[in-house]
């Protein structure tokens, strides 16, 4: 199996619980794999545990038990710091309320992960902006959250999940908040970048339409696998 | 963290600033109010200590300041005495005097031999009430209370003598030519000092006395000069009136030293409360920081400068703000510069603690938090344990352990009820470092984690006692390095129980036996 052939995220009999008066297992046995270039779409009605997957895969929880492999590293065990730095180099996350920070503008937004990753302030200015530009926001690149409407906002987010060029995009119910209009604007944005930049996204969504563009469908249902389809979008 | 990441934080800190302005300024103003009333009433409470201990009542003395020198203390002449330049002109009179033990028929009295042009004893400054003032040698003028205690008059003769080192009387007799009234707080008799040199053979002056051209507040300097130019001398001055006028803040001051405590209580939490809402209220904001990768390192730098320069900027104008009231209270000026040095000192040290216990629970929030937690308002657990070990071995446990290598864990119990998750149950497999259970308590900031402590199935779970035994896949797993003098005890332990067993089975038999025979 070539490096290419291996898979770029990986979980292995992953679980979660939570005490809700009893033990109730938001994520269990799951195993999965994500290959690179790919869109991976993950499926459920609410409560099958698809955001704490996803969380779980961001490393922004921590599992109960299992493993976790990005780049065949496993993330399981590293401690804040060493997430943060792993979370900087190959994970992008967009959320489904944009989480943008309120009192930096658009640009800012984009640029600030870069900052935190070392790059100089020229280059990534250069770089927020194409991102802006790519999402057709650089009329709006000066503008705050809360001047920008939620389709914009959530395209500053996407720019934002890129800026570092990470292994993985994770998008919790990216369409969730959007009309459709801008949800399907939206989408077209990762197909775009998924075929210009061989990225690989991580979707997960309740509505199964978006099911057609991705290469792997994944259902879950009360925090199990039901299915992995794989397909061609 | 690079020079550019350190830059970037601190770009984003300053924009935080501006975004979460209110609070800050909330910060600032608690600092600034908190060090400044520390100040000034630390300063107040010094100033009244150091008038109100120094005499303990009103004395009324036709002088400013004696001081009274120790025997073999030189007299320093008024230009070398340590007042600074600037000050120099506060002393408007200096003056020396001799005094000496004299022994007469009425007992031994002290009497001053006082110059012959004396400012601050002559007829007009002391109330000569009979007769007249000192003008001749062998005149001695003494106060109302000694004539009428001891039935003297003028015109009557004392007659007494003065000893030396060595017990040789010096003898001499002086004519009463006056009495003054007692307008002032000393009883002494005074003769001339040419007649007082003649008794104690020209000895130095071991009296000093000053009038200086100030108001009444600036005695506590002149003191403090004094002494540093005496250390053995003890002073005697009149009671300055501590006249504060009706300021607002000796009424606030009332209550004692406990309100030093009590601004920095107030001041601690009202940063803790501040920082703390805003840390609530920032929890999406952390959430998305941490998200995008800025490590934890990178978010307490962020947090401590925000907060920290509030109160940097909160201590230095309160510094201001002290210099500026300062001039508007009445008692500021007798505050010394060292003392005022020190209250500033202490009130930045008292401020720099409490803005570190304020800042660093919000802080440490922030930096043990997942992203999750934050972004969902969870309970933020600071206090993480993860147990994969017995705590404490009790005899039963090591028994089990050592004959049938069962691994035991136990849960903390509640009621016999186990506060969390239990997530395996008998018969389960786990496998070595899985969570067994996990447990949140006070509030959600302790949080407890039971790990499996090798591969192997669940053997046995008691509900009651929360204990766990673990039955390991592979038998050869060790047991629990337990110290050896634990093994050792419980090997004897066990001995001891079955050598006592064996003796009760024996004893039992033999009674048996013997109950058969008969």
């Amino acid at each position: 199996m070539s490096l290419s052939d291996r898979p770029i995220l990986e979980t292995i009999n992953l679980n979660k619980a939570f005490y809700l008066g009893e033990a109730v297992y938001a994520v269990n046995n799951v195993n999965i794999q994500v290959m690179p270039g790919e869109i991976a779409i993950i499926v459920g009605p609410s409560g099958s545990g698809k955001s704490t997957l996803l969380s779980l895969l961001g490393g922004l929880d921590r599992p109960i038990s299992g493993d976790i492999l990005i780049n065949d590293q496993s993330i399981v065990k590293l401690n804040e710091d060493q997430l943060a730095l792993m979370r900087r180099k190959n994970i992008g996350y967009v959320f489904q309320f944009f989480n943008l920070i309120p009192h930096l503008s658009a640009l800012e937004n984009v640029e600030l992960p870069m900052s935190i990753a070392s790059m100089s302030r020229k280059e990534a200015r250069e770089r927020a902006r194409y991102l802006l530009d790519e999402v057709g926001l650089t009329p709006r690149a000066h503008h705050r959250p809360d001047q920008l409407s939620g389709g914009e906002q959530q395209r500053v987010a996407i720019a934002r999940s890129l800026a570092n060029r990470p292994a993985v995009v994770l998008a919790d119910e990216p369409t969730g908040n959007l009309d459709s209009k801008t949800r399907d604007m939206v989408i077209d944005l990762f197909c775009r970048f998924n075929k210009t930049e061989r990225q690989t996204f991580v979707l997960i969504t309740h509505d199964t339409s978006l099911t057609q563009y991705a290469h792997r469908v994944i259902t879950m249902k009360d925090g199990r696998i039901n299915t992995i389809e794989v397909q061609n979008p | 963290m690079s020079s550019q990441q350190f830059l970037a934080v601190t770009r984003l800190a300053f924009k935080n600033m501006v975004r979460w302005r209110w609070r800050l300024a909330t910060i600032f103003l608690l600092v600034a109010g908190s060090f400044s009333l520390f100040v000034l009433y630390s300063s107040m409470l010094s100033v009244s200590a150091q008038i109100g201990v120094a005499q303990t009542k009103e004395l009324s003395l036709p002088y400013d300041l004696m001081v009274m020198v120790e025997e073999g203390e030189r007299i320093i002449p008024e230009k070398e005495l340590p007042i600074p330049r600037f000050r120099r002109d506060i002393l408007e009179f200096g003056e020396e005097a001799l005094a000496l033990s004299f022994y007469t028929n009425f007992g031994k009295q002290e009497i001053y031999g006082i110059p012959e042009q004396s400012h601050f004893f002559q007829a007009d400054t002391v109330n000569l009430i009979k007769g007249q003032w000192l003008q001749n040698t062998g005149d001695m003028v003494i106060p109302l209370s000694i004539a009428k205690s001891y039935n003297l008059q003028v015109g009557d003769v004392v007659q007494g003598y003065t000893l030396n080192k060595n017990g040789i009387q010096f003898r001499a007799t002086f004519a009463l030519v006056g009495v003054f009234e007692d307008a002032y707080d000393w009883q002494h008799a005074f003769i001339l000092r040419s007649d007082a040199n003649q008794l104690v053979f020209n000895a130095q002056s071991n009296r000093f006395f000053v009038e200086y051209d100030r108001n009444e507040a600036e005695l506590i300097h002149l003191l403090e000069w004094m002494k540093a130019a005496y250390p053995k001398a003890t002073f005697l001055y009149p009671t300055v009136t501590l006249d504060m006028g009706n300021d607002l803040l000796k009424q606030i001051f009332q209550p004692g030293q406990w309100l030093l405590i009590l601004i920095f209580l107030f001041m601690g939490i009202g940063v803790l409360t501040v920082s703390l809402i805003t840390f609530l209220e920032r929890r999406r904001e952390l959430a998305v920081m941490k998200s995008i990768g800025v490590s934890n390192a990178q978010i307490v730098y962020a947090l401590s400068l925000e907060q920290g320069s509030a109160g940097l900027f909160g201590v230095l104008s309160g510094m201001f703000l002290i210099f500026w009231l300062g001039r508007r209270i009445s008692w500021f000026s007798q505050v010394t510069s060292s003392n005022l040095s020190l209250f500033m000192i202490q009130g930045a040290l008292f401020t720099l603690l409490v803005m570190i216990i304020g800042i660093s629970f919000p802080t440490i929030l922030a930096k043990v938090a997942t992203v999750n937690q934050l972004l969902f308002a969870r309970n933020i657990p600071i206090i993480i344990t993860k147990i994969d070990h017995l705590a404490k071995p009790t005899g039963w446990i090591l028994y089990r352990e050592m004959k049938e290598n069962l691994h035991f864990l136990k849960f903390d119990m509640v009621d016999g009820r186990l506060e969390g998750v239990l997530l395996k149950a008998v018969g389960d497999k786990v496998k070595r470092g899985e969570v067994i259970a996990t447990q949140e308590m006070y509030f959600g900031l302790r949080y407890h984690e039971w790990k499996a402590p090798c591969d192997g199935i669940v053997a046995e779970y008691n509900p009651n006692s929360g204990h766990m035994g673990i039955l390991p896949d592979d038998q050869q797993t060790p047991h629990y390095p337990y110290p050896e003098h634990i093994l050792q005890d419980e090997l004897h332990h066990q001995k001891q129980m079955e050598a006592g067993r064996a003796k009760a089975r024996a004893e039992k038999e033999l009674s048996e036996m013997s109950i058969g025979s008969k």
